[in-house]
């Protein structure tokens, strides 16, 4: 259970595509691919490339270093079997967007 | 190419996996990832990404290492490429990543000595570091040099009449084309012909760079006046662009490990120049059919990708 959320902005800041936060030390992109709302660290688990700069296919990002591939809407599988994507918690109430502090 | 048709990394590095793995011979193992722990190795061979399309290649030089009782360790895939893909993007803050990486990556294996098959590599680790690793890292042909004589002791004769094909366009390059010479002279019954077009342009026939058409053919016309039945390349590149041209000439293309194989009696396949020989995109995909299935590929994705890998 969450009881920790931020709000990281109003619901149309965040159009199709990838945008980069900070919240406190952390920077967090979040993407709105296929209609929803994704948000995950700013660097790839793998050798910490820059997921700002993912090429996107669908709901699919990709790691513009070495291409590791995760699937936002199977919650970060990477496609290759490889160490998956940890997604943060995200939802919007009331037109704004939250952001699982912490998660 | 235009920025318009600029490829993706992923669609790039997906060919270098699917086509890789579709080519791969029985037997061939490489670690994307050195695990913590693993026992110090002291070799290891640089498998770069274009390299997967030539898998006999680094299967060779390891094979060719066993017959001297020498074991290395392979570490290839995306994941150890060395950023030469995101120089010629001009992803210049990328490529530094990326061979910082890789050449971190290698220091797990505590190894003695790091070689690199292509001489993209060579150029990128070295202006990104390599002297400064724990490890010495040279191309993969000085490795040869080195264990030479003790090849020597197995070496049987091998009768071919060759034209050597290679680059000098820099020290590294002059190095790399005289130690495949040194590694040819040894080879016993190689007739080593003289030849006046073999010199190919820059650092290795690269893909979006390769020798223009003219001069292959008349590289191809004059081993075949001087009576050649091969051309021996010394890269992994070489060979990809200059096989296709057994289609048309009767002179067979090997990598100079292939000649090693012959004579050190190291059955071999040629997994690229069967399928590139087909001739079209339908052919190779026909060919690979049950390994496409078998591996649970998307047809059509292949066949991009065999155009991409092959064909280009």
């Amino acid at each position: 259970m969450v009881d920790n959320w931020v709000s990281i902005g109003r619901e149309e800041e965040f159009a199709d595509g990838l945008r980069t936060i900070a919240v406190g030390r952390q920077r967090i992109v979040v993407a709105r691919l296929k209609g929803q709302l994704f948000a995950f660290d700013a660097l790839c688990p793998h050798a910490q490339g820059p997921m700002e700069r993912s090429e996107v296919e669908g709901a699919v990002v990709s790691c513009p270093l070495h291409a590791w591939r995760f699937d936002l809407e199977a919650g970060g599988k990477e496609l290759h079997g490889y160490r998956d994507l940890p997604l943060h918690e995200i939802k919007v109430a009331d037109g704004q967007v939250f952001l699982a502090v912490g998660s | 190419m235009t920025s318009d048709q600029r490829p993706t990394y992923t669609n790039l590095y997906e060919t270098v996996r699917g086509v890789g793995n579709l080519l791969a011979p029985e037997g061939f193992k490489y670690l994307t990832e050195i695990p913590p722990g693993t026992p110090e190795s002291h070799l290891v061979i640089h498998l770069s990404c274009m390299a997967h399309y030539t898998p006999q290649i680094p299967l060779l030089a390891q094979k060719i290492l066993q017959k001297i009782d020498l074991d290395c360790l392979i570490v290839g895939g995306p994941e150890n490429c060395c950023g030469e893909l995101h120089k010629h993007f001009k992803d210049h803050d990328l490529e530094r990543q990326m061979a910082r990486t890789a050449m971190t990556g290698f220091r797990r294996a505590k190894p003695h000595k790091v070689v690199s098959i292509c001489p993209d590599c060579d150029e990128v680790f070295s202006a990104h570091g390599a002297e400064r690793m724990p490890y010495q890292h040279t191309n993969i042909s000085d490795l040869f040099i080195e264990y030479l004589d003790r090849l020597k002791a197995h070496m049987k004769s091998v009768n071919l009449r060759i034209v050597p094909h290679f680059h000098t366009v820099n020290a590294a390059r002059q190095r790399d084309a005289q130690n495949m010479m040194t590694i040819l002279r040894a080879v016993p019954g190689l007739q080593i012909l003289d030849a006046q077009f073999a010199l190919g342009p820059g650092i290795h026939c690269q893909t979006l760079h390769p020798m223009p058409a003219a001069d292959q053919e008349r590289m191809f016309v004059e081993a075949v006046e001087l009576g050649a039945e091969a051309l021996v390349v010394p890269y992994h590149s070489c060979y990809r662009q200059h096989c296709k041209m057994q289609l048309k000439h009767r002179v067979e293309v090997h990598h100079m490990f292939n000649i090693l194989a012959m004579s050190l009696g190291i059955p071999f396949s040629e997994p690229f120049k069967e399928m590139r020989l087909l001739g079209d995109v339908d052919s190779v995909v026909n060919a690979l059919r049950s390994r496409i299935q078998n591996q649970g590929y998307d047809e059509k994705t292949v066949r991009a990708q065999i155009t991409r890998a092959i064909f280009c």
